[in-house]
């Protein structure tokens, strides 16, 4: 059994919240104050996932443009997808809700940009 | 001399939402004036997500909340200029412009939208002790070279503040390969939301050092090292405390403060605390006509907030202009105050003779962190309005509604906490 | 060969310089820092002193009074800012009441008008006051210059005349070399000069004891300043500092001022320490207490507490502080050095030393010029020809300007409402800024209340733009101060991999 311990981020209070992973699942979750916390907890202490926003460069562009995930993708794969991020140079223009990047490494995340650039 | 209805200065979020209430309110002839290349303020600079949450029921990046409102900007097609910086503003809402096509002209308003924003406490202003190499950054300039110019400022950073910007960019430096060392917050509490502590520093192992604070910068051409100690109750360091840390880089996020030069030149009235103008519910100013919302007002933690109070400031300028209010600060009216565990509260000022079932919603930042508490509005004695609050937190502005009834005869309110 | 080698481009190197160039004279000036003055001339109190305080019989007496009465023409010519806006001494106890009395004797010597001022009279003059002065001295010949604004346009206007400037230039020795002098440069590079002129500032002494019976020694002096908002400048309209202390090393301090500086921010300063490192201007935290805390004492008795009832803290927009070269002759040692024909000393220019730069500056000129037999360069002109600040023009001159120049309506800095017009001038005039803080220092661009934090991102681009060179080599001041280290989206993840 292992005891996993971690603030909600799901609202201002924070809680401090603590799980029980038996297995690979939680079985038990203190410190919380609603569902909401709840379940961030089953999520956080299992597999903890994060949305991903960071900045992409379009080729002979200096200035940037920022992108996001667009679901959480997995929070142990942000490196290795920031690395496919940098390496991906497209052309402008870009517009926002333009994909970059479809289904990244496979965590069913797309890339989508959130700025535009001319 | 130029004439114009409403004059909005700044095009950022609480420039465009009172542009666009007041549009929506009925007036047509509006300018928005902005001094960057373009609309979007500050957000356009802010690449993480988390905006949006309240107004529009979904977490939108910096970029993309902006854009929600230059969008409506343009579909209502209401007039703005770029590249046009406000260098004077009187009393009576004369307003001197400059930009590069039109040059330098003046333009009389029949009323004003303030809403210029912030800027943020300098080193200079920090006093702090040692040499001035390169390497000494505020975070919005350190954000503006990464995120508008594409350009990283230092490899190995120390920031001092652990408000929500310094937080956000110690995020991001590290996701652009940058050795963020430690976070100095000077009071024994962080001033950014929770879950900025948790995803930004807990996420990477950046540790926050509480009551602390940067007694020394070292470096020639460039820093080379930072002195932190730990600080006592007065915030002064304690001697013996002082460590070095090497880096090249001191990030700064030590506060900001609202933009109220052209506030202060029309002579309005200013508070100490909030250091932005006094206002009225309506958020009148005391220059008849001129009207204050957004982080130029006091300083904001969420931008839904900022719209809101655009919103407002809109409408009541909105209602002026169709000769339906104004002249705040020459009514009978009841003073607002912050009381124990408030620090700022706006509006200063509730005008008597409204609508008496009014709702006037008042935001106030606590002094201190409370858990459990209730949030009172006093006049005297009695209590004309109580909320409970499960936390608050000075990271965070509370809100609080009362009736204009509710508050009766009373010469002031006062806003306070009851642990 | 050069006729005269000019050592150090602080308010004495400058004036030399600019004086030089009326001649027909190959001259060269050194700089060890990487932009014009680097010393004492630029981390100063910005006071033009009358001259009534300095001992009679001194050089620094004499250099004070006649530099001071140069200063009308001169800031004129150059184009600087320049008020005579007074000095008064301020007494805040009855025991200091004596010393405004020596005081009055001694400007009575020097020539130099004083008035003494009873109770009365101050709350008379300035009504802000809040508490009673038992008495104070007003010298009304004080002012108020931008001192490196000086020292730049002494170099430029010497510059457009015709003489040579180097900067991240370096003098590691000056030797004989038969009837001339070798200056040598660390980079190893040999330059021969009929005449050296040593205006090292706090490194001078160094050079005279290479070549002089005569040695000294200069002692680095420390002085710390804070720079208040211009918001608070409507009542700081004269320079008010406390009657002078004797210090424990011998003299006295000028004591601890307000002064109104001519851009129109408040400066507030200094106290004087000894210090061992002759370059290091870092700021001490004891300096900035000892400011603070005499303020906080002072305070009532100047009219700025009409302003703010107590020292306000937030009105604080930045400190500096400077190193002045004290020498232990405790006077001026001005003229060719005994035993070394032709080398000609500036040396140990404390205070007076400012007011005193351009008299100095005026009488080694003309003893090289002498020497060298000089005839004069009728194409000398003493006019630095530079266009007015935005910040400081009408709306006609405004007008003017954007319409001749529209980088005259891009304001790039807000806070001192400075254009993209001044700031690519001031990288394109003679000796002009290479970096962040040269443009700084020329056009006040940076030294707001923000300090940078709004205009430090596009004064970077466009230094790149003018200089030809990406942003990342773009400098906060010398060598090794690049702002940027990098781009963004470039770095790749390795431990990601595995």
């Amino acid at each position: 059994m292992e005891k996993k311990e971690f603030i909600c981020i799901r609202c201002p209070v924070g809680c401090r919240l603590t799980a029980l992973v038996v297995n690979g699942g939680v079985t038990e979750v203190r410190g919380n104050s609603c569902a909401r916390g709840e379940a961030y907890a089953k999520q956080e202490a299992v597999s903890p996932t994060r949305t991903l926003v960071c900045l992409m460069r379009a080729r002979d562009r200096q200035r940037p443009f920022s992108v996001k995930s667009s679901v959480p993708v997995p929070k142990d794969m942000m490196f290795r997808c920031l690395n496919e991020i940098y390496a991906c140079r497209p052309k402008a223009p870009i517009r926002e809700h333009d994909v970059l990047i479809r289904n990244i490494l496979g965590t069913g995340a797309d890339i989508i940009a959130t700025s535009e650039l001319d | 001399m130029r004439k114009v209805d409403l004059l909005v200065i700044g095009g950022g979020s609480a420039g465009m939402a009172a542009a666009i209430s007041a549009y929506e309110a009925g007036v047509r002839d509006i300018l928005v004036v902005e001094r960057s290349g373009a609309l979007g303020g500050v957000l356009n600079q802010c690449i993480h997500n988390g905006f949006g949450l309240h107004r529009y029921n979904e977490e939108l990046t910096g970029p993309e909340y902006a854009k929600r409102n230059i969008d409506r900007m343009k579909e209502l097609g209401i007039p703005y200029l770029l590249n046009t910086f406000v260098i004077g503003l009187t009393g009576d809402r004369v307003a001197t412009v400059v930009n590069p096509d039109e040059g330098q002209y003046r333009i009389k308003a029949g009323a004003v939208i303030l809403a210029m924003g912030c800027r943020e406490r300098a080193r200079g202003a920090l006093l702090i002790p040692g040499s001035r190499p390169a390497g000494i950054l505020t975070a919005g300039t350190a954000q503006r070279y990464l995120n508008l110019q594409g350009y990283v400022p230092g490899k190995e950073f120390v920031i001092l503040g652990s408000g929500d910007i310094g937080l956000i960019m110690a995020r991001q430096l590290v996701l652009e390969g940058v050795k963020v060392k430690e976070v100095v917050e000077i009071m024994p509490y962080s001033s950014g939301l929770t879950r900025n502590i948790s995803q930004c520093l807990h996420d990477y192992g950046i540790p926050l050092s509480l009551s602390s604070t940067v007694t020394e910068i070292r470096g020639k051409a460039r820093v080379t090292s930072v002195v932190v100690a730990k600080v006592d109750e007065a915030r002064r360091p304690i001697p013996g405390t002082e460590r070095e840390i090497p880096c090249d880089t001191l990030l700064i996020s030590a506060g900001l403060i609202p933009e109220n030069e052209l506030t202060e030149q029309a002579g309005i009235v200013m508070s100490k605390g909030t250091k932005g103008a006094e206002v009225s519910e309506c958020l009148e100013t005391s220059a008849e006509g001129v009207f204050s919302c957004g982080n130029v007002l006091h300083v904001h933690d969420l931008v839904d907030h900022v719209s809101e109070e655009g919103d407002a400031a809109g409408y009541h300028a909105a209602m002026y202009l169709a000769g339906k209010s104004g002249g705040s600060s020459k009514k009978d009216r009841i003073r607002v105050l912050p009381g124990n565990g408030a620090g700022t509260v706006v509006p200063q000022y509730i005008t008597r003779g409204g609508d008496p079932e009014e709702e006037i919603r008042l935001m106030f930042r606590p002094r201190a962190v409370y858990r459990n508490a209730k949030v009172l509005l006093r006049c005297g004695d009695r209590t004309a309005a109580a909320k409970k609050m499960m936390v608050l937190t000075p990271g965070e502005m509370c809100t609080v509604t009362v009736r204009r009834k509710d508050l009766g005869d009373a010469e002031t309110v006062t806003a306070e906490v009851e642990a | 060969m050069y006729d005269v080698i000019v050592i150090g481009t602080g308010i004495c190197g400058a004036a030399a310089a600019r004086e030089l160039s009326r001649y027909d004279l190959k001259v060269l000036v050194l700089e060890k820092g990487s932009d014009l003055c680097s010393g004492a001339s630029r981390g100063n109190s910005a006071m033009v002193h009358g001259g009534f305080d300095a001992d009679p019989g001194t050089e620094k007496a004499k250099y004070n009074v006649a530099g001071n009465r140069m200063f009308d023409q001169l800031c004129g010519e150059l184009n600087v800012p320049f008020e005579r806006s007074g000095t008064l001494i301020l007494a805040t106890t009855e025991a200091e009441v004596p010393e405004l009395y020596r005081l009055k004797e001694k400007s009575i010597e020097n020539g130099v008008e004083t008035i003494l001022m009873d109770t009365e009279a101050l709350k008379k003059r300035w009504p802000d006051m809040k508490a009673d002065a038992p008495g104070g001295l007003f010298c009304p010949s004080g002012g108020m210059v931008c001192p490196y604004g000086l020292v730049f346009a002494l170099c430029e206007n010497a510059a457009e005349n015709g003489v040579e400037f180097r900067r991240s230039a370096l003098v590691t020795k000056v030797e004989r070399a038969g009837e001339a002098w070798d200056v040598v440069l660390a980079s190893g590079e040999r330059l021969r000069t009929k005449i050296v002129m040593n205006c090292a500032g706090t490194h001078a002494d160094e050079f005279n004891n290479m070549v002089s019976d005569r040695k000294f020694t200069i002692i680095p002096r420390f002085g710390g300043h804070i720079i208040m908002d211009r918001k608070y400048i409507p009542w700081v309209d004269t320079t008010i500092t406390q009657t002078p202390t004797p210090l424990p090393t011998g003299g006295h301090t000028k004591g601890m001022g307000i002064m109104p500086s001519v851009d129109g921010t408040v400066i507030l300063g200094c106290e004087a320490t000894d210090h061992t490192d002759k370059d290091d201007v870092s700021l001490p935290r004891e300096s900035i207490d000892q400011i603070v805390n005499y303020f906080k004492g002072f305070w009532k008795y100047l009219p700025i507490s009409a302003a703010s009832e107590e020292f306000p803290m937030d009105g604080i927009i930045s400190a500096y502080g400077g190193l002045r070269p004290h020498p232990d002759t405790d006077d001026f040692v001005i003229g060719e050095a005994p035993g070394a024909p032709g080398f000609i000393n500036a040396a140990g220019i404390e205070s007076p030393g400012l007011t005193a730069g351009p008299a100095i500056g005026k009488h080694i000129a003309e003893l090289a010029a002498e020497m060298l037999d000089a005839a004069p360069d009728a194409s000398f002109d003493p006019v630095r020809h530079v266009k007015k600040p935005f910040r400081v023009m009408t709306d006609e001159e405004r007008a003017a300007a954007i319409a001749e120049n529209p980088d005259y309506a891009k304001i790039v800095c807000r806070c001192e409402l400075v254009t993209e017009a001044e700031i690519r001038d001031a990288i394109r005039r003679p000796v002009g800024a290479r970096s962040v803080g040269g443009v700084k220092m020329r056009t006040r661009a940076g030294m707001g209340r923000c300090q940078g934090g709004f205009c430090q991102n596009r004064v970077v681009e466009i230094l790149a733009e003018e200089l030809g060179i990406a942003p990342t080599e773009v400098l906060l001041s010398g060598e090794g101060s690049n702002i940027l280290t990098g781009e963004c989206c470039e770095v790749h993840f390795k431990e990601a991999e595995a």
